[in-house]
């Protein structure tokens, strides 16, 4: 199972930071030619961040890139450069459907030309907007994964970011879009990197508000996310005696999972795996 | 020239003095006696008080080809060596051997003593412009560096003879009983000093605070002081303590201090072990993990030998180590804790790690963190050089504390700037690997094979173990191949292995 616990922004133009991105254990690496570039760079960081992802060593993360958004002059010539190299494509200020589909369209393209499977697509919802049409964004079979940013959605509310109450609501929306979709979530990044403590109740409410992940940016935080992420003890052994037996009943052609005379059925075994892959337990 | 046990051909004389090729650590013992300081009555008279340097070089008899020496625990702060040595050249005295424990940049106005004859060679460790200079060629004769312990053999042995020792007292008695620990220019420890208070023809204690008799408490004693120089000014306290340190907040530095947190775990953790690490940014982040971690076990730690920095004053405070040896202060914390706490122990440096001694403190210790500029394949270990040849950087006690540690951890990263750490060849060998077991980068872990034990210990860790020749290939495949230091064939200093054998040259380099 592919885990997107954390997934780590690194600017795109800075190449000394992108050097050792492969060191930090990270699910997923996001390569960003968005906010952490200004405009004048746009270019220079495009082609920067192409080589590195041929050149870097990015270890055992996902390659992201975080293109710039489908209403910026940008976007299209993002995806010209980075497409053939990046696993994920992460795709800023998605407010509809027609959004992915526009964006997924140049992407055959270029998938096309340069003979390459197709990739993935993250979508980050940031406006009420995207908001409202965040269960139909979902749908396209692009997409692998939601998130989501609060900075524009508070400003067109207008509130403080930091006291806004309805960040927990649209939190509960992305959840739900994403996942009745069977798609994964992921929650936005914990600011104060050199809070360890906040970091780790933060992920952790993530994790019970359904989040796959979180989004981090600074390495020392990626451990502290895989350790809030990571399974109580007891869930851990109760899961692998789940799917031992699950095991034994395959190789003995038994139809039906016992384990101390309870039957498990399909949602159960399920779970369990998803607990022994946050475990990290092979 | 002879090639020496890590294959460096190495000259049998330097200055006209014979000296062995490395042959291995503990390989080659001692001959002969300690050397003595000459007998001396002192006049009958209260005070031991002179008012200006200039007459007590006059007293001592200072004369054209002697040796002085001085100590660095005022470090980047000093203003004691400039002052003795300004005064010296000013005297028309020549052709002098400087013999301290360690010189920094703020040391850069003996450059010019180099060529206009007051200085003939330096012997002890140059951080900085003067060891950048002597690269170049500026020395006269050719400098002879020496680890801390290396250097109190040196003058056990009468290898070198000390002819003055001037001796920075942040506090002293008009009857010569000196500290550390009091003054406007405190530092804690004077244990550099103590070999060269012992074993010097004349010794001159300069001070910024003077005290009515007796000083007290007391490092060095009023018998082997012959007189008390007060001045304006020792040092600068912002040279001399270097601040709050830091911890690195690199992230690729703070995996290597994990990496290397990770093997002490896995080989060395237990109830009653021992530790010693460094004021670098990584060795205080070893330390503090280190901390954190014995905390969470509830492991409490025989002793720590230093180096003293806050987090192992902190460690002392919260119980986690029964008593820490302190050669060098690094902060207030350090400074504050020697004076107050009876477990905080200056430490001659007789004891630190002298092979040719009864035994030093590196002896009984488990666990040694140490830094490089350069680490080879061979596991042999550069502190004193960078990859362009330039020497600039002293052994400090990276050579006896190697030797000692039941495990020595080198911390480095793969390459800096995209030069890279991990080389075919070091530039220059200071430490053999043979007494180096382990070299973590931020990439993984190197293990020296002869080690299984530690081999063994680190299986089924989190912590990637390589092949040294695999982290080598690595730094070279993200950095390309270096270039080799552009140097001629003279020989610019000589690096001494503890016991006074020669492992490496330096060569000079070409502007």
């Amino acid at each position: 199972m592919k885990l997107r616990r954390t997934r780590l922004y690194v600017p795109g133009n800075n190449p000394h930071l992108v050097e050792n991105v492969g060191l930090y254990g990270a699910d997923c690496l996001i390569l960003d030619l968005e906010d952490s570039v200004p405009l004048e760079q746009k270019f220079d960081a495009r082609i920067l961040v192409k080589y590195a992802l041929q050149n870097v060593d990015f270890g055992r993360s996902e390659k992201w890139v975080r293109i710039n958004s489908p209403d910026t002059p940008f976007w299209k010539a993002d995806l010209e450069e980075v497409l053939p190299y990046v696993d994920v494509v992460n795709v800023p200020k998605v407010e509809s459907y027609e959004d992915v589909e526009k964006i997924s369209g140049i992407m055959d393209e270029i998938e096309e030309k340069h003979g390459v499977e197709k990739r993935k697509i993250v979508p980050i919802i940031e406006t009420l907007k995207g908001l409202t049409n965040a269960r139909e964004i979902a749908k396209h079979p692009r997409v692998v994964a939601m998130a989501w940013g609060g900075e524009d959605l508070t400003a067109e509310l207008g509130i403080p970011k930091k006291k806004a109450l309805i960040l927990d609501h649209v939190r509960a929306e992305i959840v739900i879009a994403a996942k009745s979709q069977g798609k994964m979530a992921l929650d936005t990044v914990y600011s104060n990197i050199r809070d360890e403590e906040g970091l780790f109740e933060y992920a952790r409410r993530a994790r019970y508000m359904g989040f796959d992940g979180v989004g981090v940016l600074h390495p020392n935080q990626v451990e502290v996310v895989h350790r809030a992420f990571r399974p109580e003890e007891k869930d851990i052994e109760e899961a692998k005696k789940i799917v031992e037996a699950a095991e034994k009943a395959m190789k003995e052609g038994k139809g039906v999972i016992a384990l101390n005379g309870r039957m498990i059925d399909k949602p159960v075994l399920e779970r369990a795996r998803k607990i022994l892959a946050f475990a990290e337990v092979d | 020239m002879p090639i020496n046990a890590v294959g460096r051909e190495v000259p049998s004389e330097i200055n006209g003095q014979k000296f062995k090729p490395f042959a291995g650590d503990m390989k080659t013992p001692p001959e002969g006696r300690r050397a003595g300081s000459l007998l001396r009555m002192v006049p009958e008279s209260r005070s031991k008080v002179v008012n200006s340097i200039e007459e007590v070089i006059k007293k001592v008899g200072l004369e054209d080809g002697m040796t002085v020496s001085f100590h660095h625990h005022l470090r980047n702060g000093d203003f004691v060596v400039n002052m003795v040595m300004e005064t010296i050249r000013k005297m028309g005295i020549k052709d002098i051997r400087v013999f301290p424990t360690a010189l920094f940049p703020v040391h850069e106005p003996l450059v010019p003593m180099l060529s206009d004859g007051t200085i003939r060679r330096i012997e002890g460790s140059m951080n900085g412009p003067l060891g950048e200079a002597t690269s170049y060629g500026a020395m006269r004769e050719t400098a002879v560096l020496r680890s801390h312990s290396g250097r109190v053999r040196a003058v056990e042995s009468g290898e070198v003879h000390i002819d003055v020792a001037f001796i920075a007292a942040p506090t002293a008695d008009p009857y010569g009983n000196l500290n550390g620990v009091d003054g406007p220019s405190a530092c804690g420890p004077l244990a550099y000093g103590m070999v060269d208070a012992y074993h010097a023809d004349h010794t001159v204690a300069i001070t910024d605070h003077l005290v009515p008799y007796p000083a007290h408490p007391i490092s060095i004693f009023q018998h082997q002081i012959d007189y008390v120089v007060p001045v304006n000014k020792i040092g600068d306290p912002n040279g001399i303590m270097s601040g709050t340190l830091r911890i690195t907040t690199s992230p690729s530095r703070l995996k290597i201090a994990r990496y290397a947190l990770e093997v002490i775990d896995k080989v060395a953790l237990k109830d009653g072990f021992s530790f010693q690490a460094g004021a670098g940014g990584i060795s205080l982040a070893v330390t503090k993990f280190l901390g954190d971690l014995m905390k969470k076990r509830g492991i409490r730690a025989s002793f720590i030998n230093g180096g003293v920095t806050k987090y192992v004053v902190d460690m002392l405070h919260e119980g986690l180590v029964d008593v820490v040896f302190d050669g060098q202060a690094f902060d207030l914390d350090a400074v504050k804790s020697l004076k107050e706490d009876a477990n905080h122990i200056e430490t001659p440096l007789a004891m630190y790690g002298n092979p040719y001694s009864s035994g030093g403190i590196v002896n009984m210790l488990d666990v040694g963190v140490l830094g490089a500029t350069e680490v080879d394949i061979d596991f042999n270990v550069n502190v004193n050089t960078h990859s362009d040849g330039l020497l600039l950087h002293g052994i400090g006690g990276h050579q006896e504390v190697a030797a000692g540690s039941a495990l020595t951890i080198v911390t480095v990263p793969l390459y800096r700037y995209r030069v890279p750490v991990i080389k075919e060849r070091v530039t220059t060998v200071t430490t053999p690997g043979e007494v180096i077991d382990v070299v973590v980068t931020e990439h993984g872990i190197a293990i020296n094979p002869k080690r299984d034990d530690i081999i063994e210990a680190m299986r089924g860790s989190k912590v990637p173990v390589y092949d040294i020749q695999d982290l080598q290939k690595k730094a070279e495949r993200i950095c390309g191949k270096p270039q080799e230091p552009k140097t001629t064939d003279d020989i610019i200093a000589a690096i001494l292995w503890r016991d006074g054998t020669i492992i490496d040259v330096v060569y000079r380099v070409k502007k």
